[in-house]
């Protein structure tokens, strides 16, 4: 093998080696994936990647003899097309050159880079006086990289690849903007593998499968990626949702409404006023009560609602508040609150039931002087905030709906996130 | 039908009756019944 060259990562600072010192044009770091420009003495930073590549069936490093030949593992790679993804990795040998082992689904493939180009007439080539049969012709792109090449690789590279078959050897050609590579493929068997290097227990090979002739048979669709369900599964969801937003509507009527009005004199003591009297008809209800203020500035309204049951006098409580504030500063003039809000009562039992509301108007940044004028309003009377209430029975969760909703796609946006993790 | 694709419809109707037994006994976990406990302070918090 070559001396070795250790380098480190400008990324994260690991001591990373060069095993293949002047071939080597692109390292990716073991420890934090960042993709490093080794042709340059002062090693450069390409890309960054905050995740590390793992998952891979051959470590990094690892040696191994194919063919009476050992090889070490520089390079690897994770590619896909469309649903099928696989591993790639780059051997090399100072003497042999490189070399490629392809896995998907435990699977193997012993790939040497052909000098002599075939002769290439669309649906079949011609290679050494043996033709080769068009199989599929697809783009395919990396997902991940770790380790060295000898050009300069990166995630994200699309490439398209055709394959050729014959029997079980087949003929790859990858065709990128600059460049046209030729490989010859050739089945090895996981043993083989697995006795020449350490594999990984989840790579390990499996029962055999009946499947079509092809380059690809190997590469079956990984986990998440297998059926292409992913259309139905958001017509379901949505379907799903639909389903929820009738039900809730169905069940959470029928709805009986109640006005109100209050008005409180800002920095005044806190009271209590009536704001109307309304009805559960069904064994739970929810009840909301929604109220609009008129149009203030710099004031909070704290609302303590009640609603007391006649029959039993037993009361339940829930709180809400309306505020707005507006002012200027550096960016210009803001504003934030809202003269509106809904307050949102759960489980409320049957029967009928006073509302009542504990209204106290405050300001800020201080509470102005009892009786004061406002300055907002120089010919009212005094600082006061007016209220209109609006209670109704049969409401229902906005808080829920969208939570449903979340649970529901969340499927289907985990797969898609999966899915361009690679 | 895929496998997956039974499982995530079973995931749907799970979902549903969630949904229609919390409204049946008008359950929430988005009630206003209990006090924020930003209460204590009010203004603006923009910046």
């Amino acid at each position: 093998m070559t001396q070795p060259r250790a380098v480190t990562c400008p990324s994260c600072g690991g001591s990373i080696e060069i095993r293949a010192a002047g071939y080597t044009v692109t390292l990716a770091c073991r420890y934090c994936g960042s993709v490093l420009n080794v042709a340059h003495e002062d090693v450069r930073l390409i890309k960054a990647y905050r995740r590390v590549a793992k998952d891979f069936a051959i470590a990094l490093g690892t040696r191994g003899t194919l063919f009476d030949v050992e090889w070490e593992v520089l390079g690897a790679m994770r590619r896909r097309s469309g649903s099928a993804v696989w591993q790639e990795f780059l051997l090399f040998n100072p003497y042999a050159g490189y070399r490629w082992l392809v896995e998907a689904e435990g699977e193997w493939q012993f790939g040497t880079m052909l000098l002599d180009r075939p002769e290439d007439d669309g649906l079949s080539v011609t290679w050494r006086g043996q033709s080769f049969a068009l199989d599929e012709d697809v783009q395919i792109e990396t997902t991940t990289v770790l380790g060295e090449f000898y050009w300069r690789a990166g995630r994200g590279d699309k490439v398209q690849g055709a394959t050729f078959m014959r029997g079980r050897e087949a003929l790859s050609r990858e065709t990128s903007a600059d460049e046209v590579t030729w490989t010859q493929l050739i089945a090895v068997s996981a043993e083989w593998i697995s006795d020449a290097f350490v594999v990984k227990q989840k790579h390990r090979s499996r029962p055999p499968r009946l499947r079509g002739q092809g380059l690809k048979q190997g590469f079956i669709k990984a986990p998440t990626m297998d059926e292409g369900d992913l259309p139905a599964m958001l017509l379901m969801a949505l379907a799903a949702l639909l389903m929820i937003m009738a039900v809730q509507t169905f069940l959470s009527g029928p709805q009986v409404c109640a006005d109100g009005r209050a008005t409180v004199e800002v920095g005044a003591p806190t009271s209590t006023q009536p704001i109307g009297t309304i009805e559960v008809r069904r064994p739970w209800q929810f009840v909301t009560i929604a109220v609009d203020s008129d149009s203030f500035h710099n004031r909070w309204v704290d609302l303590d609602y009640s609603l007391v049951n006649r029959k039993t006098q037993q009361s339940i409580d829930a709180y809400g508040i309306v505020e707005f504030y507006t002012g200027t500063d550096s960016d210009g003039p803001w504003s934030e609150g809202s003269h509106h809000t809904d307050t949102l009562f759960s489980s409320v039992p049957q029967g009928t039931y006073d509302v009542f509301v504990d209204v106290g108007a405050h300001g800020w940044p201080s509470d102005p002087q009892p009786g004061s004028i406002d300055p907002a309003n120089p010919w009212g009377n005094t600082d006061t905030v007016a209220l209109w209430f609006r209670s109704c029975t049969g409401g229902f969760s906005w808080g829920m709906f969208w939570l449903m909703a979340a649970l529901l796609f969340s499927v289907p946006v985990i797969i898609v996130w999966w899915r361009h993790e690679g | 039908m895929t496998k997956r694709l039974i499982l995530f419809a079973a995931w749907c109707m799970l979902l549903v009756m969630t949904s229609a037994v919390s409204t049946w006994f008008a359950w929430t976990p988005f009630s206003d019944e209990e006090r924020s406990s930003s209460t204590s302070y009010r203004g603006p918090t923009h910046k």
